[in-house]
């Protein structure tokens, strides 16, 4: 008589068999004392595992964080790579840029070289195509031709650093999603995060947001003038910031004393400056920055 | 399809979580990794959600001990310290502070091969057998073999390090 393998009763007690094979293994059970015995030690060393398994317990309980923060941070990633593509695709054609237009002169000057040489039996002579039309410029056979000046402006980059002010009507809040976490202004220095703050100013609070990459999280720095007056600066990657500009634009009914924000944007950074006083002021005030 | 996806995320989460923390030992390395599981989720929209987040979980973690094994080989190579712990000690260390059973079952988990802790690890997380075969490149078959020894070896090596315990506290 054939006994049942351990690792079928395994998968039987794990509910993994077909409802026949179950029933095939049911039937030889009720007839086969040894493999009941089997059965039973196998069930045994099962609840054990699994009990075992059970004391692998964090520490902590498992706080599960809403969804719409895993929403958020997914926002987050998509508006970052597509961030990364564009300033991949930007990069290519700087260097496309550069490439032509190095292209370009040193076809002109071997095109004046050969005016110079002033022979007659040049047969390919480039037309004066416009070299950032196309990329490839096809020889045509021509008679001869001045070739004229063409200045090569694909070769200009544009500028990369761009620095934006703004005066909104209203001030950015801290977003209630995300976890803020308060950190001491050596730690955060030492953590190699941006810390924006007022030369000169005592700093209440540093709180940081954090990130995959250190380099992309938020961090907000809460300072104090004489006056008593609050000044919050927020720095962090322009995207989310934009995104933090817009919601509080959206929530904050702009009342007479609301505070007025500057905001800053260098590249992909962007910076948000708030507090209680003329805007003026606070331009000054963003005039003594210090990230480092 | 978003609904769907929060569902699971809601159901297992705390499923996915448990099951990274069985393998990187850090809870909040745990509750990281998953996140980025599910965020991964939204962006591949898998067909068959459940098990996808379980085999993303475990290459996640599977790059974790690779990353965390380098990083101990560069420690000891900086450090150039004589005595140099086995990769599970100070872990085990850490735990048998806090909670000795743990440190135990996570040693007797340790001496599980690769593959027969994985498989362990997903039935115990909920998977079902074609899930863990998927994911192992298993036969379905294989799953129930596997299991069979992983738990048989898991109980044993248990068993041997706690009664060497038992017999070190009779002596004292």
């Amino acid at each position: 008589m054939r006994h049942i393998p351990e690792e079928e009763l395994h998968a039987y007690l794990d509910q993994a068999l077909s409802r026949a094979q179950a029933v095939e293994i049911e039937s030889h059970l009720a007839g086969c004392a040894r493999c009941r015995m089997e059965r039973d030690a196998i069930a045994g060393l099962r609840d054990r595992t699994t009990a075992l398994l059970a004391t692998l317990a964090p520490a902590r309980s498992i706080q599960r964080p809403a969804w719409a923060e895993l929403r958020r941070r997914h926002h987050l990633t998509t508006a970052r790579r597509a961030r990364i593509i564009r300033a991949g695709v930007w990069a290519a054609s700087l260097v496309a840029a550069i490439g032509l237009g190095y292209g370009s002169h040193w076809w002109l000057d071997h095109t004046r070289a050969e005016e110079l040489a002033g022979t007659r039996d040049t047969l390919l002579s480039p037309t004066p195509t416009v070299p950032a039309a196309t990329t490839v410029v096809t020889p045509v056979v021509a008679s001869r031709s001045p070739a004229p000046r063409v200045t090569p402006t694909a070769s200009r980059p544009r500028p990369i650093e761009r620095l934006e002010f703004d005066t909104l009507s209203s001030a950015p809040t801290v977003p209630a999603s995300g976890v803020w976490r308060t950190e001491s202004l050596e730690r955060a220095i030492d953590a190699g995060l941006t810390v924006p703050r007022v030369a000169g100013l005592p700093v209440l609070q540093i709180q940081v947001q954090d990130a995959p990459a250190s380099s992309s999280s938020l961090v907000a720095v809460e300072q104090v003038l004489t006056g008593g007056e609050l000044v919050r600066t927020i720095e962090g990657p322009a995207d989310e910031m934009a995104a933090l500009d817009r919601s509080a634009v959206a929530s904050s009914a702009a009342g007479a004393d609301a505070p007025s924000s500057v905001s800053m944007r260098t590249g992909n950074r962007m910076l948000l400056m708030t507090a209680r006083i003329p805007a003026d002021s606070l331009r000054a005030l963003l005039a003594k920055l210090r990230t480092k | 399809m978003a609904d769907e996806l929060e569902q699971l995320y809601q159901s297992t989460y705390t499923s996915v979580v448990r099951f990274l923390y069985r393998r990187v030992w850090d809870l909040d390395r745990a509750h990281d990794l998953a996140q980025e599981v599910f965020v991964r989720a939204m962006n591949h929209r898998p067909e068959k959600p459940r098990a996808w987040v379980f085999a993303v979980a475990a290459n996640l973690a599977r790059d974790e001990a690779r990353a965390a094994m380098r990083r101990k080989k560069h420690l000891t190579l900086l450090t150039n310290d004589p005595i140099v712990m086995p990769a599970a000690e100070p872990d085990a260390q850490e735990l048998v502070e806090q909670d000795e059973r743990m440190a135990s079952v996570h040693r007797a988990l340790d001496e599980l091969t690769p593959r027969d802790r994985e498989v362990l690890l997903l039935w115990d997380a909920g998977l079902t057998y074609p899930e863990i075969a998927a994911q192992t490149d298993l036969a379905v078959g294989a799953v129930g073999t596997t299991l069979a020894r992983a738990r048989k070896r898991l109980v044993a090596a248990h068993e041997r390090l706690t009664a060497g315990k038992m017999d070190d506290a009779a002596h004292s």
